[in-house]
């Protein structure tokens, strides 16, 4: 293993792992680690401790109510996945976990290891997003607006880790990303969830931070229905860019990504005003 | 002389994985290496362990191109586990040669070519990222890594020509300064005389560039090697992964030591892939060899892939300005084509392969009566081309077919119709095209009209319709084409051990390719020994006394040939055996399945299995009749075995149809693959299994470079595709069920009536796959479309920038 040298610690309860954090900047935890291992191989990162929470029972359960789903930070996609109850209650968030790269990532990474790390083109941001969120942390508790604040930036401070996240339970809602064809990450992604009374239309893969597509949410408030949306357009200026996707091509996958995720919302019922 | 038969006839049409009750030639026998390789019973050589072990590590250019100004290591002397940085000055130092370039045969180019030095670490100049510096040797890979994270490199940036394009542009930065426009050599082919007259006629000509872009091989198993010393018998020793343990022997024997090659021994284990990637030399096996003889313990290094994208050489990336002369009926009159080849930024010893052997097969399956080709090598700041599955057949038969297909088009005929005008047909064989190669035998017109039936090509407007039904596009598209299989000679020795057992000592060597189970089958049906007690060995050159290795689908053909020459030496010998034993003139013996018969006789007989015992029987043998204890002659009398040797001269021709659909979606520009027909002509089949999973693994490998696969560099030289998250790999569902045919006409030109079968879909299926694309994009005016077809490219063929949505 080609690992740089740090100390491994493996705390039993969030306390402990607390108390390790505490006055060490350094440190790093280490939840699924999709994301850190592949880093601390290539010496992206030097820790001077690894803080493994993976024993830690406080950060992990599912909890399913008739309003919420609350997810334990230390979740993995897999378990969200197979879960029956999330699948009855919020079927667009079973179909993203199940969707997350491969077996092997999905029983490893965490949904608070995504949502703290914040890739643009991961999958959990989205549907943090498009559920009106809240996420609770050992601090406080960070509504989804105010969580994903840049590129692989959010509202977590030093020190400050992600418990839980409780995802609101929409009327409907829909997923649809068109994935990167070689790593399989979001190139473009939508989420889109009708509650009453309200209609969140949550964009991530296209610009450098998940973020909500206003018009697209106006216009489906004015009228829940594709043709809403057909000839609405994304702004391009606003777009990442790469090899695979130019900021002209995501700006279009924007609206094909919406009007997928509204077909899926819309259950192949016939649409109603939400 | 005892003669094996074993022929089909012409025109069979052959079920791959028909089911046959034997399990002797034209038999789908398992695999008998999968249980090992599936079960984790391999042995590769990152499985081997020596004692007293370093590890290696080599410390890569991050610039493209650049003057090494100063390497100062002081700063990583007191990382603990350090044993030895060395750098190129001390290699050069201690006398060790450079890698050759073996491709460039000097007829050829008149001998006229820009020869490259290229030492296995960088000495004044890198040339590519990638490109080793050091060589780091340690306890660890960790200590190695800590080392090479803390050793400075002062570069001094220098021009970068990190593509063709840019090694092509007017005043482009040289590579190397002596090869003006970065050229490496100038090759021609055919008559530019004729081939300008056949223009003037022309009532049509069809002119495009046609890109074929740098892939990486991404053989499953990444390269690693050991090398070690033996001061005692004054030996190195290499385990490696390399696809040619033989041909790493004369390399470093002859070219990098000057050394007898007994005091060079290559060994080569379990080997998972390489795809032509793997059988010249690398830089790190040369490393390994020199620090363990430098440390006196043994080094190992292993690649990983991020490494492997950044320090295994690249296949294709050709550009081709081709014009095509027609008359109105769609008659070829002649073609002049222009081809630049990336050779990368130094020359490995395969490199010049690809464009040299490509270039050849210009003509494809069509009478083309003028052709004039030049074919330039170019130097670039990025890997070292060497040979990829197909190695420079795909690039050509993309031009040509490529070619036929945009005539078609401006002509107004249909793609197989263009195709029945032009056709070299069977009467006109064995045919030289006008660029001088001769195909023995072929019938094309014949093997379309099979893919064609097996493609349903009739109904293929009642399937569009549905797909529009869905809102997709669908397009179709056909290639026909033809390759050159089986290089130089091969040598195979079968020997008979004292307990009956068979041991094949080959000079082939398979990585992938199953010769555990060909060749003892074959071995299994010639000399009727059970496949139980038939064993392969192979990639020892202390064991194997001379070899090839295993490339341009040559195996069956020469080392399958060689192995018949070698089962009817030993069936001859033990005839002379048999006779004694039997009392009978050999002359009246027949050899059948395992029995030496004395069939004018009273059928007396005696196994070839007794026979071989006998060839080490402590004191002569008992006869049949009269219980006579007979001495053996001594050339007898020390066991059974023969040699057998083959040289494919001439080479021999597969060809074929491949026949692609596809399903375009056209908001996002994807690309699905829904139809993949193949029917190939590959001669006579040894086992109908292996072959069904070469064309299938051909066709993935086909499929990803036409849609997904691409080495990118940005302007820097840097590597953009340095990780499977940037380069796209074909994947199990990106394929639909393939429909396989075989249409074999058996060839004369080898004893065995086989052709290579292991390249037939990565030279066959690319221009069909692009030619199904802009047959789908038809409606949206598009002409012709550049590898890979990756959604956005296809989207914005599509949908170009300044055309409202």
């Amino acid at each position: 293993m080609n690992l740089p040298d740090f100390k491994y610690e493996r705390p039993q309860n969030l306390d402990a792992a607390l108390e390790l954090l505490r006055g060490n900047p350094q440190a790093r935890v280490l939840a699924g680690g999709q994301t850190l291992i592949p880093a601390l191989k290539q010496r992206l990162d030097r820790p001077s401790v690894l803080i493994d929470l993976r024993a830690i029972a406080e950060l992990r359960g599912i909890e399913v109510s008739s309003t919420h789903v609350s997810v334990g930070a230390m979740t993995r996609h897999a378990e969200i996945a197979a879960h029956a109850d999330i699948g009855m209650a919020i079927p667009a968030l079973r179909h993203l976990a199940s969707g997350i790269a491969h077996p092997q990532v999905r029983n490893m990474g965490t949904i608070g290891g995504s949502i703290a790390n914040n890739d643009p083109a991961a999958d959990y941001p989205a549907a943090v997003v498009g559920l009106d969120a809240t996420v609770e942390t050992t601090k406080r508790r960070i509504p989804a607006d105010a969580f994903f604040t840049g590129l692989f930036e959010t509202a977590l401070e030093p020190e400050e880790l992600v418990l839980r996240v409780h995802f609101r339970v929409p009327r409907r809602a829909g997923y649809h990303k068109i994935a990167n064809q070689a790593s399989g990450y979001v190139t473009v992604g939508c989420f889109i969830a009708a509650f009453d009374g309200q209609i969140r239309v949550a964009v991530n893969g296209a610009g450098p931070c998940v973020f909500r597509q206003a018009d697209f949410e106006a216009a489906l408030r004015a009228n829940w229905s594709p043709d809403a949306i057909r000839d609405l357009k994304q702004d391009p200026a606003t777009m990442n860019e790469d090899m695979h996707a130019s900021k002209r091509y995501r700006a279009h996958l924007v609206a094909v990504a919406a009007a997928r995720a509204l077909n899926m919302a819309a259950g192949g019922l016939e649409m109603e005003k939400a | 002389m005892n003669k094996i038969v074993n022929e089909m006839p012409a025109g069979t049409v052959v079920t791959p994985s028909r089911q046959l009750n034997h399990s002797g030639i034209g038999a789908p026998v398992r695999r008998r290496e999968d249980p090992r390789l599936l079960t984790g019973k391999g042995r590769f050589a990152d499985n081997i362990t020596m004692t007293r072990q370093l590890r290696g590590y080599v410390l890569r250019s991050p610039v493209a191109h650049a003057k090494i100004k100063r390497i100062d290591v002081s700063p990583a002397l007191d990382v603990p586990g350090l044993v030895a940085i060395l750098t190129g000055e001390d290699y050069a130092a201690d006398g060790w040669g450079d890698i050759p370039c073996v491709s460039i045969p000097p007829n050829i180019t008149g001998g006229g070519y820009h020869a490259t030095p290229f030492p296995p670490l960088a000495t004044d100049r890198v040339l590519a990222v990638g490109t080793g510096v050091a060589f780091i040797v340690a306890e660890t890979l960790a200590a190695a890594i800590d080392v090479a994270e803390r050793i400075e490199v002062e570069y001094d940036e220098l021009p970068v020509v990190p593509t063709l394009e840019a090694a092509l542009a007017d005043n482009a930065p040289l590579v190397w300064p002596q090869a003006k426009g970065n050229r490496c050599f100038t090759h021609e082919l055919g008559d530019a005389a004729a081939a300008d007259a056949a223009f003037e006629r022309a009532e049509h000509v069809v002119r495009a560039r046609i890109r074929n872009q740098r892939v990486a091989g991404n053989p499953m198993e990444p390269r690693t090697c050991i090398g070690a010393w033996d001061p005692g018998d004054m030996r190195w020793q290499l385990t490696s992964s390399t696809a040619n343990p033989h041909r790493i022997r004369l390399i470093l024997a002859d070219q990098i030591l000057g050394v007898p090659a007994h005091r060079v021994h290559v060994v080569a284990g379990d080997v998972g892939g390489g795809f032509g990637t793997k059988g010249g030399i690398y830089p790190e096996e040369i490393l390994v060899l020199w620090a363990a003889q430098r440390t006196g313990r043994p080094v190992k290094w292993v690649s990983d892939r991020s490494e492997a994208f950044l320090s295994d050489f690249n296949g294709r990336d050709q550009i081709a300005d081709a014009e095509f002369a027609f008359n109105k009926d769609g008659t070829v009159l002649g073609a002049r084509i222009v081809v630049n080849h990336n050779l990368g930024c130094q020359l490995g010893p395969s490199t010049a392969h690809p464009p040299l052997v490509g270039t050849r097969m210009l003509s494809g399956v069509y009478a083309i009566p003028a052709m004039h080709v030049t074919v330039n090598g170019i130097f670039t700041n990025s890997r070292t081309l060497t040979t990829y599955r197909g190695a420079g057949r795909p690039e050509a038969t993309l031009v040509v077919e490529r070619m036929m297909d945009l005539a078609a088009e401006e002509l107004g005929l249909a793609p197989d119709e263009i195709r029945r005008r032009n056709f070299i047909r069977p009467n006109q064989m064995p045919y030289t095209t006008c660029i001088g190669e001769t195909y023995d035998c072929g019938e094309f017109e014949a093997i379309m009209d099979e893919a064609l039936r097996l493609a349903d090509w009739e109904d293929f407007a009642a399937r569009r319709a549905d797909s529009e039904a869905r809102g997709r596009l669908r397009g179709r598209g056909l290639a026909v084409y033809i390759e050159v299989c089986a290089t130089i000679s091969e040598r195979m020795e079968v020997r008979f051990d004292s307990a009956g057992g068979v041991t094949i000592l080959a000079g082939t060597f398979s990585y992938g390719q199953g010769h555990e189970t060909s060749f003892v089958q074959m071995a299994h049906e010639w000399l009727g020994v059970p496949i139980e007690k038939i064993r392969l060995l192979q990639g020892d050159t202390d064991k194997i006394a001379t070899g090839r290795g295993s490339f341009g689908s040559r195996s069956m053909t020469v080392g399958g040939s060689a192995l018949k020459q070698a089962c009817e030496s030993v069936i001859d010998k033990g005839t002379r055996l048999a006779a004694i034993m039997l009392e009978v003139d050999p002359a009246e013996i027949v050899f059948e399945s395992g029995l030496y018969l004395w069939k004018a006789g009273d059928q007396r007989s005696v196994t070839i299995d007794e026979v071989a015992k006998a060839s080490f029987a402590w004191k002569g043998v008992t006869t049949y009749a009269s219980g006579a204890l007979k001495s053996i002659p001594a050339d007898l009398w020390s066991g059974l075995e023969g040699i057998g040797h083959f040289s494919a001269n001439p080479q021999n021709y597969p060809n074929g149809c491949y026949i692609a659909e596809v399903e375009v979606e056209p908001e996002t520009g994807q690309v699905h693959l829904v139809g993949v027909t193949a029917v190939d002509d590959v001669g006579n089949v040894v086992n109908p299994l292996l072959l069904e999973g070469q064309i299938m693994g051909a066709i993935a490998q086909a499929a990803g470079q036409a849609l997904k696969e691409k080495v990118v560099h940005d302007e820097t030289g840097q590597l953009l595709t340095g990780a499977y998250t940037d380069y796209a790999m074909p994947q199990a569902g990106d394929f639909p069920r393939f429909k396989l045919g075989l249409r074999s006409v058996p060839t004369a030109t080898n004893p065995l009536g086989v052709k290579g079968g292991a390249e037939a879909g990565t030279v066959g299926l690319p221009p069909a796959i692009v030619s199904a694309v802009v047959d789908a994009l038809r409606p949206y005016g598009v002409r012709d479309l550049k590898m890979p077809l990756t959604p956005m490219s296809v989207w914005e063929a599509m949908n170009p920038e300044g055309e409202e949505e």
